[in-house]
């Protein structure tokens, strides 16, 4: 990625789904601008990070590892509460869903479970611990990981059958 | 409950890149000799690499113009004012380029590593060998130690790893680390073509440069015919 004009187009195309990804799980103007250019500034140098699949399944994914790093440089929030040293990749590992778009995955979401579906969203977009969100909803902490992991199985359910449509 | 069974929930996490390092040691000691959970490990990461795009939505207003102009500004050729003498203009490249290309290798580094041992330690040709606690990893040209059930270490003591070079009888001093709850992964600094053994034992806290006490355990790698 070393055109100018191929980039800005890049950019036109995803810069609202970067930026709205940073603003839902930052909540600051200032702090999802900074993400935002980051974001993109590695796709400028990096021109082998993107292999193959869905590109903007991708950038999210560099997004949310991004937003996570700042929360936990910013420690926000009392050590323990965010995921330290977790194995973590912006790797896209497959191109199993690489035509699915924000509204099909959004939809998915939506038919989950409430329990299941607020378990995968602090999980993954909040960034916090099992033993956090046990201690914060009352939760087992073995039902924690047993919902999230159903909730899981549920959404390649469903997007399963999205594909197929 | 079956031996998978204390498994899938952490794949799950795994999958959401929600596991702590420590914790996901065993889980990819498991996967690597257990097909069935590699590939649910895979559907349900398939389903986690999707999961940005549900984070967008069409409340947030977007980012305005001055946003795409400062990105834009780092992309595209300053427009010159004045015209610096090019000895000046090579060596502020230069000083950018090496300032750039130490901030980015920092970022990507982390990614590509953790990229790589998810790789290593789920490849079928990687090699086990149970140890004291755990077990040891040879996979390609890397060595890892997976630890889930470490002794603990008396006050003041660290682990310390030790390899073997190839053709020596001399043991090298390698990494000191200490396991959270018994638990950790660590990749050892050497190739892997280049040792013929690996050895953990107790020593002071900051290492030593010779073994001090009987190793936990000594893995000998079979040598290539």
């Amino acid at each position: 990625m070393r055109d100018a004009r191929a980039f800005e187009t890049i950019y036109d195309r995803h810069h609202r789904l970067v930026y709205g990804i940073a603003m839902r799980l930052l909540g600051q103007v200032s702090s999802a601008e900074d993400v935002t250019q980051a974001v993109f500034m590695k796709i400028w140098s990096a021109s082998g990070a993107f292999e193959d699949g869905n590109f903007a399944a991708w950038i999210g994914r560099v997004t949310r590892n991004k937003c996570l790093d700042v929360l936990r440089d910013k420690a926000r929030h009392p050590a323990g509460e965010l995921l330290w040293d977790v194995v973590s990749s912006d790797n896209v590992d497959s191109t199993a869903f690489a035509h699915l778009n924000a509204a099909i995955v959004q939809s998915a979401l939506a038919q989950l479970p409430r329990e299941q579906r607020d378990l995968i969203e602090l999980t993954y977009f909040a960034g916090m611990t099992q033993q956090l969100i046990a201690e914060k909803t009352g939760v087992p902490l073995g039902t924690v990981k047993t919902r999230i992991r159903t909730g899981l199985q549920r959404l390649r359910q469903i997007l399963d059958q999205s594909e197929l449509a | 409950m079956n031996a998978h069974d204390e498994y899938l929930d952490d794949l799950a996490l795994l999958a959401l890149d929600a596991l702590p390092a420590p914790d996901a040691a065993p889980v990819l000691a498991h996967m690597s000799g257990c097909e069935g959970c590699t590939a649910e490990y895979r559907r349900l990461r398939e389903v986690a690499d999707v999961l940005p795009l549900a984070a967008a939505t069409a409340q947030i207003t977007p980012p305005g113009a001055d946003l795409k102009r400062r990105i834009m500004s780092g992309v595209e050729p300053a427009k010159r004012s004045f015209l610096a003498p090019p000895y000046l203009l090579a060596a502020a490249c230069l000083i950018a380029a090496i300032i750039m290309g130490a901030l980015y290798a920092q970022v990507s580094r982390r990614a590509a590593d953790q990229s790589a041992i998810i790789a290593d330690t789920t490849s079928p040709a990687a090699q086990h060998y149970a140890v004291t606690g755990g077990q040891v990893l040879r996979s390609g040209e890397h060595v890892y130690i997976a630890m889930h059930d470490a002794p603990a270490l008396p006050p003041g003591k660290v682990y310390q790893a030790w390899t073997l070079p190839a053709g020596s009888k001399k043991m090298a001093p390698s990494v000191t680390f200490t396991p959270k709850g018994g638990r950790i992964l660590l990749r050892l600094p050497v190739n892997a073509s280049r040792i013929a053994a690996v050895a953990v034992s107790v020593e002071p806290a900051g290492g030593s440069p010779q073994p001090t006490s009987k190793p936990v355990f000594v893995v000998l790698f079979p040598s290539k015919a």
